[in-house]
């Protein structure tokens, strides 16, 4: 079995035997867009709700927007179909309170907001949610079977959606 | 009550790892650290010991790795959000290990139950923060006196959790060109007590744009990017 991590703004892509992950979520998003029939499967390691007029050009997998297209259309090049493809999200906690309010602030939110409307702008509808809370977050994709391991501070598997 | 050493040689190490061009942050960082170490002593009531300050302009996507095991290593993050006129912020965040942290909470609150940082109490929770936030307000009362500048702290928050996900989220506040790799200043730092206990806190500093421009014109004049 082979692991591909995603690291910030990256998309790794894998197949049936294949594991996906992103490591230490914290405002983070990871988005997993697969075929559940064909077992091809894209997760990105999202940084950023949406360009703004200041941004850069970064990896594709950086703003949620993006990534969301960019997911899918790698999953659709390794042979998934667009009609099959569901996703699952995890991450977009809010680790420190102090960074709700203001304006720039609450950057997972808004991850997990722009994250949900691509999908949704896209037809994609989404299987399962681990997601805002204070807690940082570790998530492994098992292509073959579809699962999201969702990995706590102390290492322990709290949950698989 | 004890002082701190104001005796303080340099070993070889530190003028091996001398850097000149850091010669005025590697200064603030010394005045900084000591004053911490300062508030620490007479915060822990025994003498401490301080190693210089090690200071580097680091990519915040690294730090992970410089300061932890790794992304997933559990550490303590106590958060300061620092405000000067005219929008310049210098954000700071401590980075405690989980020995660190044990150590002042056996000095501090003895009998308390430390052996799972994740679920503190309130208590202890709060000795953390606190004593994190004293050394994050010497540190920015240092920067103040030096840079004759006047970054004014908002209240210190807490979040014990994997090292990366403590930094991917405090990344990019204030930052508004997106840039994952943007350096942040990194003051990596031990302290002894005279009983042989050892607590590292290091600080990353995360000054945005116009607080980067600020404290380096400074310190290094007009042409500090050519200096760095």
């Amino acid at each position: 079995m082979t692991t591909y991590t995603a690291k910030i703004g990256e998309i790794v892509i894998g197949k049936a035997g294949d594991q996906l992950q992103a490591v230490a979520l914290g405002s983070c998003v990871g988005l997993v867009v697969y075929d559940p029939k064909f077992k091809v499967a894209a997760l990105a390691h999202i940084l950023l709700p949406e360009k703004n007029r200041f941004s850069k050009p970064g990896p594709p997998g950086k703003y949620g927007t993006e990534a969301t297209v960019e997911a899918i259309k790698h999953v659709i090049s390794r042979g998934g179909l667009r009609e099959n493809l569901v996703a699952k999200i995890a991450g977009g906690a809010k680790m420190f309170e102090s960074l709700t309010s203001g304006s720039n602030m609450d950057i997972g939110s808004r991850n997990i907001a722009a994250v949900t409307r691509a999908l949704q702008d896209n037809g994609i509808k989404v299987l399962a949610r681990d997601v805002g809370e204070n807690q940082g977050r570790t998530i492994i994709f098992d292509v073959a079977t579809s699962t999201l391991e969702i990995k706590q501070a102390n290492g322990s598997i709290v949950k698989r959606i | 009550m004890s002082n701190p050493p104001n005796d303080m040689i340099p070993d070889d190490d530190f003028y091996a790892a001398f850097n000149p061009k850091f010669e005025a942050l590697q200064e603030l960082s010394n005045i900084g650290v000591g004053h911490a170490a300062t508030a620490l002593s007479q915060l822990l009531n025994r003498k401490v010991d301080m190693s210089i300050p090690r200071i580097n302009l680091v990519p915040i996507s690294e730090a992970p790795t410089i300061l932890a095991s790794g992304p997933e290593e559990t550490t303590v993050g106590v958060y300061v959000q620092t405000v000067e006129e005219a929008g310049s912020k210098l954000n700071m965040l401590l980075i405690m290990n989980e020995e660190s942290s044990r150590t002042i909470l056996n000095i501090l609150r003895k009998g308390g139950d430390t052996s799972d940082l994740l679920n503190l109490d309130e208590i202890s929770l709060s000795i953390i923060k606190e004593t994190g936030n004293i050394l994050l307000l010497h540190t920015i009362s240092a920067i103040n006196s030096f840079t004759e500048s006047r970054w004014f702290p908002h209240a210190p928050d807490i979040a014990i959790d994997m090292i990366g996900s403590l930094t991917d989220s405090v990344l990019l506040v204030d930052h508004q060109d997106d840039e994952p790799d943007v350096k942040v200043l990194l003051v990596e730092c031990d302290v002894f007590t005279d009983d042989g206990q050892k607590v590292k806190a290091d600080i990353l500093l995360l000054p945005n744009q116009v607080g980067m421009e600020t404290l380096m014109v400074r310190l290094y004049g007009e042409n500090w990017e050519e200096m760095i």
